[in-house]
């Protein structure tokens, strides 16, 4: 399927999004004798294309070159997702936690989500980690991290190693776990097919069928298919939908994980390059708000020390002494919306007085921290251009973020199309199938009914395991018609 | 072509006064950086692409109002002033537009100018 000349005209299944959660329910599928079709938007380009975090990885394989912003009457955001055959996974850090308890129980008791609980969830953490592999660090973690460690160590706050789907057999620095490293030989050894720069426009239903209209390299395609998986993540599924007239519940509940960072600059090189990506998160906080230490090349040292125009040329001087945290919390919700005659999704998004409050909260707390762990000078990146450089200064910051006082961000995006048996709040079933709709489904992180509080790439691999083996289960049960005839045989030979 | 202008002089300005027509290169680096914020200025969400060329071509001829003439072809230091004036606006429309173009430039510019090698 990668000849773009034979682009199959009819499929069984075809999934729209090569992300972590349609790679993980495409392999799943296409293991257990499905005829699979993985159609995504960007490039199939290696997972060290170009060095991550940089100029030229964000023009390679980020949506819309990286500049994503959201509109706000007070507070925005900007937003970040991939845009390539593995989706976020290519070039996110990797960072891997299995969903909190909390969270799998308010999906369950605030969403109605039918047969989710934390033991249920266990064997599709395990699928999945079985394929996409999730290591400690092998080496001492680098400076920076060691630093939040230290700070939180001596605070008393509870800070852990975060594991990363990477793997550190081949070399010291580690293997990436990307879905085109992990899922994706899988179902391409399964039989499956791969179209990538194929950008999907609507979804008609046409004599019991689905008919995907798209285009690929400029031209335009159309597949029809028996059963789609929408995985376009969590802007650009409730986007696909709207489009295509299913509107039930869809797009309006965005929830994401707004940051705020601050430069922090040591005495002692703490930034070198060729070390590990920092590990290390402050869970004193959470649920509430969690921190950690972010890539810190100069870059993304100068973003940050935007709002401190008169100490930018501090990123010539200091750069190895310096290095980026973050604070993030679950608060602000937001909406998706088309714009007649445009193809880019545009997302609004709302934060009230105690989102904003919380925030500024965790600001403060995360340059507690870092003066505990013995920064000299913090530049939090927010307005006003206020520079610390004692913890006597942290008191000054303000105690809300409100207006246009923050420069926020958000990787972690949740929630458009939210799963559970809630007429007045969902959009799909509890296993992805879109209420009231036939042969269609989700499986990506839009379904999510919350945010996960911790990094989601785990979550939504497991969740799209969950229901894609609930898919198959269906269909032996004679409700979808895979290639095999053998039910049992298609749930064992998708078991991972 | 009033954009091109303007994106290139913008740049010219903010790298100068991050010091860095002192290094050596200095202009082929500008130049690939002036590239990169139009690419990026391209691949913006589509119904931004119009509205971000019309916004940087009427930040490049406010200029004539204050200073006489068109940011573009104004001394650096005017320059300067000119993008101080509406970083630090009231009006949210300048300091937002001010905002982007400085991202890009600094993403840029700091990419140009501590690169690494391929893995
Ligand atoms: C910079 C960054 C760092 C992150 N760090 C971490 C981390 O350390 N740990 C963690 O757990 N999470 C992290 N995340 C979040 C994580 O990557 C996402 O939660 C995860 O990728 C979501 O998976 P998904 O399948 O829902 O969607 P995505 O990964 O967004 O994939 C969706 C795919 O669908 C494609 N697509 C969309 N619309 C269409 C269409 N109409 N036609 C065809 N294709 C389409 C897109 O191009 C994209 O490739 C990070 C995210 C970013 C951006």
């Amino acid at each position: 399927m990668n000849d773009p000349t034979r682009a199959p005209q009819r499929v069984q299944v075809a999934i729209i999004g090569a992300g972590p959660g349609g790679s993980v329910a495409a392999t799943t599928l296409a293991e257990a004798g499905h005829d699979v079709l993985l159609i995504e938007a960007g490039p199939h380009l290696p997972v060290d294309s170009a060095p991550h975090f940089r100029r030229d990885e964000m023009m390679q394989k980020y949506c819309n070159g990286g500049i994503t912003p959201s509109f706000a009457l007070s507070t925005s955001m900007a937003y970040l997702e991939g845009c390539c055959v593995g989706g976020g996974s290519e070039i996110n850090r990797g960072l891997y936690q299995r969903t909190p308890d909390t969270v799998v129980e308010t999906w369950r008791r605030d969403f109605h989500v039918d047969g989710i609980t934390c033991e249920t969830m266990v064997p599709h953490f395990e699928a999945c980690e079985a394929v996409a592999r999730v290591s400690p660090l092998r080496a001492p973690a680098p400076p920076s991290s060691l630093r939040l460690q230290e700070g939180a160590n001596r605070l008393g706050w509870r800070c852990a190693e975060v594991p990363r789907l990477v793997t550190y057999d081949d070399k010291p620095s580690g293997k990436k776990q990307s879905m085109s490293a992990t899922f994706l030989p899988r179902f391409l050894a399964a039989g499956g097919g791969l179209m990538p720069d194929t950008r999907v426009h609507r979804l008609r239903r046409i004599g019991g069928r689905w008919s995907i209209s798209g285009t690929r390299r400029g031209r335009t395609l159309d597949i029809e298919a028996d059963t789609i998986f929408v995985a376009g993540g969590a802007i650009r599924t409730p986007a696909l939908l709207k489009r295509s007239g299913i509107r039930r519940h869809v797009g309006g509940s965005l929830r994401f994980h707004p940051m705020v960072k601050v430069v922090a600059q040591f005495p002692e090189e703490i930034n070198l390059p060729g070390m590990p990506d920092p590990v290390h998160s402050v869970k004193e906080f959470e649920p509430r708000f969690s921190m950690g230490c972010s890539i810190s090349a100069p870059p993304l040292l100068a973003l940050t020390m935007a709002e401190h125009p008169d100490h930018m040329t501090e990123v010539d001087r200091h750069w190895r002494h310096m290095a980026l945290y973050y604070v993030q919390s679950t608060g602000g919700i937001g909406s998706v919306h088309n714009v007649p005659g445009f193809r880019d999704p545009l997302v609004r998004v709302q934060f009230s007085r105690s989102d904003m409050a919380e925030l500024a909260e965790g600001l403060k707390r995360l340059c507690e921290c870092l003066f505990a762990a013995g920064a000299v000078t913090i530049y939090p990146g927010i307005s006003g251009g206020v520079v610390l450089r004692t913890t006597g200064g942290v008191r000054g910051l303000p105690d809300t973020l409100r207006g246009n006082r923050a420069t926020l961000s958000a990787l972690h995006l949740f929630a458009t199309c939210p799963m559970g048996e809630r007429g007045d709040r969902c959009a799909v079933d509890s296993f992805g199938k879109v209420h009231g709709v036939d042969d269609l489904y989700l499986a990506d992180a839009s379904l999510l009914p919350s945010p996960t509080v911790v990094n989601p790439q785990g979550s939504v691999m497991a969740i799209a395991h969950r229901n894609a083996l609930h898919f198959l289960e269906r269909a032996a049960h004679g409700a979808a018609k895979p290639r095999s005839s053998d039910g049992r045989t298609l749930i064992a030979r998708s078991n991972l | 072509m009033a954009f091109q202008a303007t994106i290139s002089a913008l740049t010219g300005a903010l790298v100068r006064d991050l010091g860095g027509d002192a290094l050596p290169d200095a202009s082929s680096k500008r130049e690939a950086v002036s590239a990169f914020v139009r690419s990026q200025c391209e691949g913006v969400p589509d119904y931004l692409r119009l509205p971000v060329k019309i916004a940087a071509v009427l930040f490049d001829y406010s200029a004539v109002l204050v200073a006489g003439r068109p940011f573009h072809n104004l001394p650096h230091d005017k320059q300067i002033r000119h993008i101080h004036a509406w970083r630090n606006s009231n009006l949210l429309p300048r300091q937002t537009l001010m905002r982007f173009f400085e991202t890009l430039i600094l993403m840029g510019w700091y990419s140009e100018r501590y690169p690494t090698e391929q893995p």
